[in-house]
């Protein structure tokens, strides 16, 4: 009698730790954050790692500061929540429907300095997270919409190489992009 | 470990982090992303952006392009059928018909579509005033628009037998051909901004080339195919570098036995493939051309794909109602038909040819009649992606962008 009980009590928590199974991913300025294994899978790079059997203890992420890297976490432990609540449809990451209850949380979500977003688009190109690549883009995308090519330059910071002639041309040659 | 090169980034200790400072490649993926609009504009911003938008991103954006419905030229009207569908290109279509004066369509391709006008030199003067000829190229999804002249000559309607051969996909430049009588080809480079003439009289035998050609082309894969009633298929290759002795490579491919010498016949790409189909008054064929060059002469095979009785489609028509087919769809087995009777009635429909069991008609609108005048349909593939405009001053201002030296150089035809 003893013994059956004790096995149940085993099986439970072998159940337990298969279900919360952590990882711990390590920013390149050395700290440490212990995510759900399901969490960090959002990532297609980390995906691949863990399958390969590769992720023993910590996995370094030697591209990405902690800063970056904890922002990163946010936007995947949100996402997955929201995939886990609902059919996985409703997440669509180029929704532009009102429906999508994640809209407003991305909107705020990207509202960062310029700094933090590239930083963003290079942490979610390497650590292959489609959702979050697509919406820093659309959000690059939008900051340049109804902006001059001078003004885009002087946001981001581009140096103008054309000779006033040269610019002059290729302006005229867009035009119809202006309009 | 060791030393890697220093990024952007790392250069500027890791302060401050801008657009530039991404890889080539992930720029090219940001900027895949926006639409053809902001980028034609982003164009002018650096000339980087200009060189990675228009090698990189334009040719990815239009490497599959959509299709919803053809476009033809009835009674001198152009007809986009179900592909104006948007309230501004409706709009803009409008402001561009009451610009073009006699209209005449003359090919689509890939987006693009090519036509021809004239217009009085001196309109004010009562007599005849010499005309001034022009082509003009059109997208209808950029809403662009471009004209190119054409020296004036007496009899401008030889200008008609002209064909486009664009492809987005490769590079934004397009070429426009004039099949200058039965002995040379001239060619509209925008490249360049200049007319180019090529002959090619001594590759074609005689009866091929004095036979009657079918007036519509179809561009594909570097060259423009046209029927001749001799019963064989011409191939010019358009897309080549003007070789010193300034010709241009031609070959004319043998139709199948059963279709030789009928107009009742078309040529069309269909999903990435030459296909033929021909009407007589028992059946509907279609064949699709092989091309194998395993010695060195050129190996092509028509192989027969499907045989339709006409009267399977005609069934439900007045008698004495006849087949054309006029134009491939460019991903179904579907092919767009023209039904006459006597030659004055005539209907445009689109035919599914693929599962036997599924075959039918798609009567899109029954109640449409062109009479005769519908004599040119074409497939009309949307592309996003603009090409270039004003080419055509191009020689005369000289141009000299130059490409910035530390990008990787990609010759662009």
């Amino acid at each position: 009698m003893a013994s059956s009980s004790t096995s149940v009590v085993v099986s439970n928590k072998e159940k337990e730790n298969k279900n919360t199974k952590k990882v711990t991913l390590k920013s390149s300025d050395g700290e440490s954050f212990e995510v759900d294994e399901s969490v960090a899978m959002e990532s297609q790079t980390i995906k691949h790692i863990i399958e390969d059997g590769c992720a023993n203890n910590e996995i370094p992420l030697p591209n990405v500061t902690s800063g970056i890297l904890s922002r990163v976490i946010e936007y995947c432990k949100k996402h997955k929540e929201a995939a886990g609540e609902s059919e996985p449809s409703v997440t669509s990451y180029t929704s532009n429907s009102t429906t999508n209850p994640l809209t407003e949380w991305d909107t705020e979500f990207v509202k960062v300095d310029q700094n933090t977003l590239f930083d963003l688009i290079l942490a979610a190109n390497y650590l292959d997270i489609k959702g979050l690549l697509d919406l820093t883009c659309k959000t690059v995308a939008d900051m340049m919409k109804g902006k001059t090519p001078q003004e885009i330059r002087e946001t981001f910071h581009i140096k103008n190489d054309y000779t006033p002639e040269e610019e002059a041309e290729v302006r005229k040659e867009n035009q119809w992009a202006f309009e | 470990m060791k030393r890697r090169k220093l990024n952007n980034k790392e250069r500027n200790h890791g302060v401050f982090t801008s657009i530039d400072d991404l890889s080539d490649d992930l720029k090219i993926e940001i900027l895949c992303k926006f639409p053809a609009k902001l980028l034609a504009k982003l164009t002018c911003v650096c000339k980087s952006w200009q060189f990675l938008i228009i090698n990189f991103c334009f040719p990815k954006m239009a490497s599959k392009l959509a299709y919803t419905g053809h476009v033809s030229c009835v009674k001198r009207c152009i007809n986009f059928k179900d592909v104006l569908i948007d309230e501004k290109l409706i709009a803009w279509w409008k402001t561009i018909e009451r610009t073009l004066n006699k209209r005449d369509l003359l090919d689509s391709c890939n987006g693009l579509v090519l036509g021809f006008y004239t217009t009085a030199l001196y309109p004010q003067s009562q007599s005849s005033s010499p005309r001034l000829c022009r082509y003009y190229v059109l997208n209808i999804l950029t809403q662009q628009f471009d004209t190119i002249t054409k020296q004036p000559h007496p009899r401008t309607s030889r200008y008609k037998y002209a064909a486009l051969a664009y492809d987005p996909s490769k590079s934004c430049h397009y070429k426009i051909v004039y099949f200058q009588g039965f002995s040379a080809l001239n060619i509209y480079n925008s490249k360049t901004g200049v007319w180019i003439s090529l002959k090619y009289q001594h590759q074609l035998e005689h009866h091929v080339r004095k036979a009657n050609w079918e007036k519509r082309s179809v561009y594909f894969d570097g060259a423009l195919y046209r029927l001749s009633m001799s019963g064989h298929l011409i191939k010019f290759i358009v897309d080549q570098e003007i070789t010193a002795s300034a010709r241009v490579k031609v070959e004319s491919i043998d139709l199948p036995e059963v279709a030789k010498k009928s107009p009742l016949a078309c040529i069309g790409v269909n999903q990435g493939v030459m296909h033929f189909s021909h009407s007589d008054k028992s059946n509907l064929r279609i064949w699709m051309l092989r091309h194998n060059c395993i010695r060195t002469d050129n190996n092509y095979v028509w192989c027969l794909k499907y045989t339709i009785p006409s009267q399977a489609i005609l069934s439900q028509m007045i008698p004495s109602t006849y087949l054309k087919p006029m134009a491939f769809h460019p991903y179904d087995d579907t092919i767009i038909l023209s039904l006459r009777v006597d030659n004055w009635f005539c209907k445009i429909e689109e035919y599914y040819f693929g599962d036997i069991q599924e075959n039918k008609l798609r009567l899109s609108d029954p109640h449409t009649h062109y009479g005769s005048a519908c004599k040119v349909v074409f497939p009309y593939l949307q592309c996003e992606v603009p090409f270039p405009i004003g080419t055509e001053k191009l020689i005369r201002s000289k141009r000299t962008i130059k490409q910035p030296a530390h990008l990787k150089d990609f010759t662009s035809s």
